[in-house]
C-alpha cells in the first residue's frame, strides 16, 4: 500500500478528528478527551527508529521542544511508513523519571554494584579524570586499555572512535558490542566474498516464493520485516514458509513446515540440502563453473573453555582453508545423508527433502533469513558459510526475491561497527590492520605519515577477551558507550565478580557513557550522561544496507551530552603532548572539525556530522583524494592488486537527508545519485542493480547476470564445514538446553522500553518458557518461582507455560531484557573460534523448584 | 486451524459468552477497567499515532482467533464497535487505499505486531 508522507499525517489527523467526534457511547468520552488532547506537533522531523536492524523510517513530531509524536515514515524505502510497537512508542523512551542529566564520579569502588556511591561533577571534572586515567593507563601499557563500543552508535560517532582509538592511541583493544551478534555473519562474509554485508534488498520479501526461517524469530525481532513476509505470503498462493528452529515461536505460526531440530545440528540440515542438491544432480552446473571456488578447512576446532584458547595450536589454525575440487567437495558432503541427518537432528527427512526440492527447483526463487539462531553459535561462522553453499550450488543469490539474507540485529551494527571497523582486527571500509596496503590506504585518507599504523598490524582484543581480560585484573581502563555489557555479556557470573578470583571489574577503571542508571552504569567509576536518540544528529546503516540520517529533534536533557563530544574532548586532552609526524596529533585527526576556541565543534549538529561523513566517505570514494586513489588503484604497482574501494560507496550527506536513507553503493549518474537494491546484479543502476560496480571491476555476460567483483578471482568460495558438537549437550546434571532471546515489546537490555509505560505494561515479566510434560515431571506449575543453574552460575525466574515460545521437552527459553533476572550470570560465554561471538543459545542448565 | 473455523469458533464463543454475560447480569461484558488501562496509561499522556494496546482480557484471543486479524474485525470494524468495542475501531488507515471494503493491508495483518496485550 502506497502512502505518501502528506496522507499519512493527515489520515492521523483525520483518526483523531474521528475519535473526537466520538463516534459512540459516553462510554468514549475519556477516550476520545485523551485523543482530542493528543497533541498536534509544530514540526515533523526525519529518523530512524532507535532498536532493531530492520532500521525502519520514523517521523517525529516535536512540540515546544518536546518529542510528543513518532510514526512510520512512508518515504523511508525500508518499512514504507510502518512501524513495530516499540517503534510507535519511540517518543517516550528519552522521557524516563531517573534520566541521567549529570556526569557521575564513584570515589569509593567498594560500593561498586549500585548506583549509591555516586556524587555529581562538573564535566570539566569528570572530563579531566578520565583523560588522566586512560592517558596514564595507556602509557604504561596499550593492552591494557580497552573500549567497548556498539551497533547502536550513530556512523560519525564510530568514526570519530575509530580515528582516536587506532590513530591517536594506536590501539586495537577496540571492539563493539555487535562483536555479540553480528561477528559471525562478517566472517563468514569475508571468507566467502571478500566482501560484508548482503547481496539483496528488502524487497526481495515481496517477491519471494519460498521462505526459510533459519533460527530466526522474525516475529518477534524483525516485526516490520516479518509483516512483508506475511503480506507476501496471504497475498499469493503457492508461496510458502519454512520454519527451522529449536522451539517454536510466533513466526512458526506462518510456517508451512516447521522442522524442529537438535541444537547444533543446524549445520547438518544444510549439508544435507547441499548433498541431496548435488547427489540428485540438481545443481545449477554453469553458476558453478562461473562462480563458485570450492574449499576446506580446519576441522576438529573443539571450544574456546580455557582463556588461552585463542593462542594455542588449533586456534591459530582455526581459519585456514584450502581449494579443493568440486568433487572432493562433493564427497565429503556425502556423508549428510537424510538418513544420517534425520537421525542426528529429529527432523523427518522428507521435510528436510522437501525443502532442498524448493532450492532446487529453479522456478521457485527463495529467500533464506537468518540473525541470531546462526550467528550466536559456537559454529556461527561456519553455518553461516552452510547456507551460502546451498544458495551457491543452486545460483539463488542477488536476484529479485531470491538469495541468502544474514539479518542484522542492531540498528547500525552495519553502518558503523561494520562499516567504520570498529573491532579489533579492522580499519574502516571492510580493511584489516594486519594487511600493509589497507593500513597505507588508511593512512593517506587520514593525513597520517607512511607507516604510522604499522604498530597496529596486530588485532587487539575482541569482546569475550576484553572481560575475561577485566575479570582477571588485567585491564585497567575501560570505557563503553551504548551498550549494557553488565546485563548483555555471557557468564555474568564471572565478569561481574560474583566469583572471587574474578574481581577484575572492582578494580578495574571503568567509564560508561549512558542515559539510565542500568546495571553498566552501577559497576562504572565515571558515568557520562549521554545525549539520547534524536537529542542529537546521527546516522545508522541498516540490514539492507540503507544509511540514513536521524536529525536533532529535542535538546539533551540536563547536562547530556553527544557522545561524540565526549569522545573529542576527552582526545583532546589524552592527546596533548602527542605529535603526528610534527604536527600536533588532536589537529591531525579533529582539527577539521573541532574549534579550539569555542572548545566545542565548528558547527551546529548538521554541519559537524556533514563534515565528518564526508571525509568518511573518502574511504568508498578515493577519488577525492589522490593519495589515496593512488593505493585504490595501485598506480605505482606496490602491492598484488587494487583495493576496489568504490564498492561500497557511499553518496555526500545531504542525498541522505533529501532521499530519505540510501542503500549503498550509491552511484552518482548524470548529476544524480541512485542507489543499489541487489549488489554484484547487472542490470539498470536506476532501476537498482549494480550496473557500475558490475561494468567497473566485474564481467558481464556470466551466469545469472551476476559478477561477484570483490571476490578473490571474482569466485566466492563454498567451503566444506562439518557438523561438530556443540560446547555443552545435556546430561543428568544438566539436563535441559537454555536458548535465550528477544521478544517484541523490549529491545534488548530494557533499559530504555522498560521505561515506557506501554511497553512495560506489555511483557513485565522476563519468563522461563518451559514444556507442560517437563513442568508436570518437576512438580511445577505456571508461575512458580524456580532456579535456573548451569556449570557457570545461576538465576531465579518464573515459570511460563503461556506458550509465547513452545519449547519441546528438554528445552527451555528466557528473554533477557530484565535486569531484575540476570539470565545471563547462567549462560556461558565459549564463542565460535573464528568470529569469536559467543553461543547464547546452548547453555545446559538443571531447573529446580524454589 | 483455518481461517474459517477460526472466525466460526470465535463468534460462537462470542454469543455464548453473551448467554453467560445475560444469566450473570452484566451491563456490558465488555467493559473492564483493563479497557481503561488500555488508554489510561501513564496518567494519560497518550503520544500522537501511537497504537492502543490491548486490554488484559483480550489475553490469548489473537491466539484463540488462528492468529488473524479478521478474528479482530468481528468487533473492531465500524458498524460492531459501536455497540461492543467502544470507539476502537480499525482506522482507515489500515486498510487497502484507505477503503475499509478493499480489506486490511496485507502488511497490517498481524495486529500484535502494534497492538499487544497488556498483562495483568
Amino acid at each position: 500500500m502506497e502512502l505518501s508522507r502528506r496522507s499519512l499525517l493527515k489520515a492521523a489527523a483525520v483518526s483523531f478528528a474521528l475519535a473526537a467526534a466520538g463516534c459512540s457511547s459516553s462510554k468514549s468520552s475519556s477516550t476520545s478527551a485523551k485523543q482530542d488532547s493528543a497533541v498536534q506537533p509544530d514540526e515533523w522531523k526525519k529518523a530512524v527508529c532507535r532498536f532493531c536492524g530492520t532500521g525502519c523510517g520514523v517521523l517525529c513530531g516535536v512540540k515546544d521542544g518536546k518529542l510528543v509524536a513518532t510514526i512510520g515514515d512512508p518515504d523511508n524505502g525500508s518499512n514504507k511508513g510502518l512501524n513495530c510497537v516499540k517503534g510507535y512508542y519511540l517518543g517516550k523512551i528519552m522521557y524516563g523519571e531517573d534520566r541521567l542529566t549529570k556526569p557521575l564520579i564513584r570515589d569509593d569502588k567498594t560500593t561498586k554494584g549500585s548506583m549509591d556511591g555516586f556524587r555529581e561533577a562538573t564535566w570539566d571534572e569528570a572530563l579531566d579524570l578520565v583523560a588522566q586515567k586512560l592517558k596514564e593507563a595507556h602509557a604504561k601499557d596499550k593492552s591494557r586499555i580497552a573500549f567497548w563500543g556498539s551497533g547502536q552508535m550513530a556512523i560519525t560517532e564510530g568514526y570519530i572512535m575509530s580515528k582516536f582509538w587506532k590513530a591517536g592511541l594506536l590501539c586495537n583493544n577496540i571492539d563493539p558490542n555487535a562483536r555479540l551478534c553480528m561477528a559471525s555473519a562478517v566472517v563468514a562474509f569475508m571468507n566467502v566474498f571478500q566482501t560484508d554485508e548482503p547481496a539483496g534488498s528488502y524487497s526481495d520479501l515481496d517477491e519471494a516464493d519460498v521462505f526459510v526461517t533459519w533460527g530466526a524469530n522474525m516475529a518477534e525481532a524483525h516485526p516490520v520485516l516479518y509483516s512483508r513476509l506475511t503480506a507476501r505470503k496471504v497475498s499469493n498462493k503457492g508461496v510458502r514458509h519454512y520454519d527451522i528452529t529449536t522451539l517454536r515461536t510466533r513466526t512458526s505460526e506462518t510456517a508451512d513446515k516447521v522442522l524442529l531440530f537438535k541444537p547444533q545440528t543446524d549445520l547438518a540440515i544444510a549439508n544435507a540440502i547441499c548433498n541431496y542438491i548435488i547427489q540428485n544432480k540438481l545443481y545449477d552446473e554453469k553458476f558453478i563453473h562461473d562462480h563458485v571456488q570450492f574449499k576446506a578447512g580446519t576441522e576438529n576446532l573443539s571450544h574456546a573453555y580455557e582463556d588461552g584458547y585463542d593462542a594455542s595450536e588449533i586456534g591459530q589454525k582455526g581459519g585456514d582453508v584450502w581449494n579443493i575440487e568440486f568433487a572432493e567437495f562433493a564427497k565429503m558432503m556425502s556423508k549428510y545423508t537424510l538418513e544420517y541427518v534425520s537421525e542426528l537432528s529429529g527432523v523427518p527427512a522428507s521435510d528436510i527433502e522437501e525443502l532442498a526440492k524448493e532450492f532446487a527447483n529453479p522456478n521457485r526463487k527463495v529467500l533464506s533469513l537468518w540473525t541470531m539462531g546462526v550467528n550466536q553459535h559456537t559454529r556461527g561462522t561456519w553455518m553461516n558459510h552452510n547456507i551460502y553453499n546451498i544458495h551457491f550450488l543452486v545460483g539463488k543469490i542477488a536476484k529479485p526475491g531470491c538469495g541468502p539474507f544474514s539479518l542484522t540485529g542492531q540498528p547500525s551494527a552495519c553502518g558503523t561497527a561494520r562499516e567504520v571497523g570498529l573491532f579489533s582486527h579492522r580499519l574502516p571500509a571492510d580493511l584489516v590492520v594486519n594487511n600493509p596496503q589497507h593500513r597505507r590506504f588508511t593512512e593517506a585518507v587520514w593525513d597520517l605519515p607512511e607507516g604510522y599504523l604499522d604498530p597496529i598490524e596486530t588485532p587487539g582484543f575482541h569482546t569475550v577477551k576484553i572481560f575475561r581480560e577485566l575479570s582477571k585484573g588485567n585491564i585497567d581502563f575501560l570505557w563503553t558507550a551504548s551498550n549494557n555489557w553488565a546485563v548483555s555479556m555471557p557468564n555474568l557470573t564471572r565478569f561481574l565478580a560474583k566469583k572471587p578470583e574474578y574481581q577484575g571489574v572492582i578494580d578495574g577503571f571503568i567509564v560508561v557513557n549512558e542515559v539510565y542508571p542500568t546495571l553498566s552504569a552501577q559497576y562504572a567509576d565515571v558515568v557520562l550522561p549521554a545525549a539520547m536518540w534524536v537529542e542529537r544528529e546521527g546516522q545508522f546503516g541498516n540490514a539492507e544496507r540503507r544509511t540514513a540520517v536521524f536529525e536533532k529533534c529535542v535538546e539533551p536533557m540536563g547536562e547530556a551530552k553527544w557522545d561524540g563530544w565526549i569522545f573529542v574532548q576527552v582526545a583532546k586532552r589524552v592527546l596533548a603532548d602527542v605529535k603526528i609526524g610534527d604536527k600536533p596529533a588532536f589537529d591531525v585527526l579533529f582539527g577539521f572539525v573541532w574549534d579550539k576556541e569555542k572548545d566545542d565543534f565548528v558547527g551546529d549538529a548538521r554541519k559537524t556530522n556533514r563534515l565528518l561523513f564526508e571525509e568518511y566517505r573518502i574511504f568508498s570514494n578515493p577519488e577525492l583524494k589522490p593519495a589515496a586513489q593512488a593505493i585504490n588503484k595501485n598506480t605505482e604497482g606496490k602491492f598484488e592488486s587494487g583495493l576496489k574501494m568504490e564498492n561500497k560507496q557511499l553518496a555526500p550527506y545531504d542525498e541522505y537527508l533529501s532521499h530519505n536513507g540510501m542503500t549503498w553503493p550509491v552511484r552518482e549518474v548524470n548529476g544524480q545519485w541512485l542507489e543499489t537494491k541487489w549488489r554484484f546484479s547487472y542490470g539498470k543502476q536506476e532501476e537498482g542493480y549494480d550496473q557500475i560496480g558490475v561494468e567497473t571491476y566485474g564481467d558481464v555476460g556470466l551466469a545469472n547476470d551476476v559478477s561477484f567483483y570483490k571476490s578473490a578471482d571474482k569466485k566466492p568460495s563454498a567451503v566444506f564445514r562439518p557438523y561438530e558438537e556443540p560446547a555443552e549437550s545435556p546430561d543428568e546434571e544438566y539436563p535441559f538446553w537454555f536458548c535465550t532471546g528477544r521478544f517484541l515489546e523490549h529491545w534488548h537490555s530494557g533499559s530504555m522500553t522498560r521505561r515506557v509505560p506501554e511497553l512495560n505494561r506489555a511483557l513485565p515479566e522476563a519468563l522461563l518458557d518451559m514444556n507442560r510434560e517437563d513442568c508436570n515431571k518437576l512438580g511445577i506449575k505456571n508461575g512458580d518461582k524456580v532456579k535456573v543453574i548451569s556449570r557457570h552460575g545461576e538465576f531465579e525466574i518464573k515459570v511460563s507455560t503461556a506458550g509465547r515460545t513452545q519449547p519441546n521437552p528438554g528445552m527451555v527459553f528466557a528473554p533477557f531484557f530484565a535486569e531484575e533476572t540476570l539470565i545471563n550470570l547462567a549462560v556461558h560465554d565459549y564463542y565460535c573460534p573464528l568470529s569469536k561471538e559467543p553461543d547464547y543459545k546452548k547453555t545446559c542448565v538443571r531447573i529446580e523448584k524454589v | 486451524m483455518s481461517k474459517k473455523s477460526g472466525i466460526l469458533v470465535f463468534v460462537v464463543c462470542l454469543f455464548v459468552g453473551m448467554i453467560v454475560a445475560s444469566v450473570f447480569n452484566f451491563s456490558n461484558i465488555f467493559s473492564s477497567s483493563d479497557t481503561e488501562a488500555a488508554k489510561d496509561i501513564n496518567n494519560g499522556e497518550f503520544l500522537t499515532g501511537a497504537p492502543l494496546l490491548q486490554p488484559s482480557d483480550h489475553e490469548g484471543r489473537w491466539e484463540k482467533g488462528g492468529s488473524n486479524y479478521n478474528a479482530c474485525l468481528v468487533c473492531h470494524n465500524e458498524s460492531a464497535a459501536n455497540q461492543y468495542a467502544s470507539d476502537t475501531t480499525v482506522p482507515k488507515n489500515h486498510f487497502v487505499d484507505e477503503t475499509t471494503s478493499k480489506g486490511v493491508a496485507p502488511a497490517r495483518e498481524v495486529c500484535i505486531t502494534c497492538h499487544p496485550v497488556i498483562q495483568k
